[in-house]
């Protein structure tokens, strides 16, 4: 039972590494129609964000970019997510205080 | 379907970021009260895997690509205010980090993929089980967790269709019948994805899955 659970979890990881590696670069929904209807170029980007576009290194293929964005991307969240559980934690009176 | 900077006006975002925060404010409260600590793991875990299942696009029509947006699939393992929370934390990672949708947009985004995807799943997958206990038979139960898949991403099409209708970048009638076709393809993708990924998790661990413990089981 536990090395079929080890299999399905290395086959989800697998499939979702390919996943990433073999996307699809066609405009998603949105943008399809945005063409259409010729208001894509009303897109402006205000350039604040960590990252250009899921780029962690314009040296690196693309490949790899969006494998490491993978990476770092859920390493934020998970720790977002405990951070959250964390701070909920820590501050229970205020919590009590505020209901 | 992440809207960029410069395709909504300023009310709209006005708008949309009220209505968020407003929706935010009712998910913490309820999280406050109905909350469980324990399921932060599994939160945790299902952000990084929507993260990562929204970076794959796959063709859905000719010059077109889809991927899973997941609010269905967050709704059925952690249920509607969790959900929230974990869609609104993915949108956010992907606005702050990655260039994913921007800030103006921030409050559309995360209206339209967060808050109506996962209620509009909700709603629609709670109809369905009721008609869908009529006819117990294996392959419709696949029917209700289907449909909840495909409105909330048809739902949230049209939601960004009058927002960006109502913002002026196009006529409002194209819109809704543009976005609407294009995600009503796109839907069926992440149904069939959804019931897939939720069928594993199910077989897998029963009692992991949100939605099965609410029911008598079956």
């Amino acid at each position: 039972m536990k090395a079929s659970r080890y299999l399905l979890l290395f086959t989800v990881l697998i499939l979702l590494v390919l996943g990433i590696a073999y996307s699809s670069s066609m405009p998603d929904g949105l943008e399809t129609v945005a063409r259409k209807l010729h208001f894509i170029s009303a897109e402006r980007s205000l350039n604040w964000s960590l990252l250009k576009s899921y780029q962690i290194c314009e040296k690196l293929p693309e490949v790899v970019n969006h494998i490491l964005s993978a990476l770092v991307g859920s390493i934020v969240l998970l720790f977002m997510s405990f951070g959250i559980a964390r701070l909920r934690e820590s501050n229970p009176q205020k919590d009590k205080g505020n209901s | 379907m992440h809207i960029p900077d410069g395709f909504l006006s300023l009310p709209v975002v006005t708008g949309t970021y009220t209505a968020t925060l407003f929706s935010l404010g009712f998910i913490r409260k309820k999280i406050k009260e109905y909350g469980d600590q324990l399921l932060i793991p599994k939160i945790a875990l299902l952000a990084a895997f929507i993260f990562v299942s929204q970076m794959i696009n796959i063709p859905v029509a000719p010059g077109s690509s889809g991927h899973l947006i997941g609010a269905t699939l967050a709704t059925l393992l952690v249920g509607p205010f969790y959900a929230v929370l974990v869609m609104s934390m993915v949108v956010t990672v992907q606005m702050l980090i990655f260039q994913d949708g921007d800030l103006t947009a921030w409050g559309a985004n995360v209206l339209n993929l967060g808050v109506a995807a996962v209620f509009v799943s909700f709603i629609v997958f709670f109809l369905m089980e009721k008609w869908e206990r009529r006819f117990p038979f294996t392959g419709i139960r696949y029917v209700p967790v289907f449909l909840a898949a495909w409105f909330s991403v048809v739902i949230s099409a049209l939601l960004c269709s009058i927002e960006l209708g109502l913002s002026g970048v196009a006529p409002l009638g194209t819109l809704l019948k543009l976005m609407g076709s294009v995600h009503a393809l796109i839907g069926i993708l992440e149904g069939v994805l959804t019931v897939f990924i939720f069928e594993l998790v199910r077989s897998w661990r029963r009692d992991a899955v949100y939605i099965l413990n609410q029911n008598s089981p079956g």
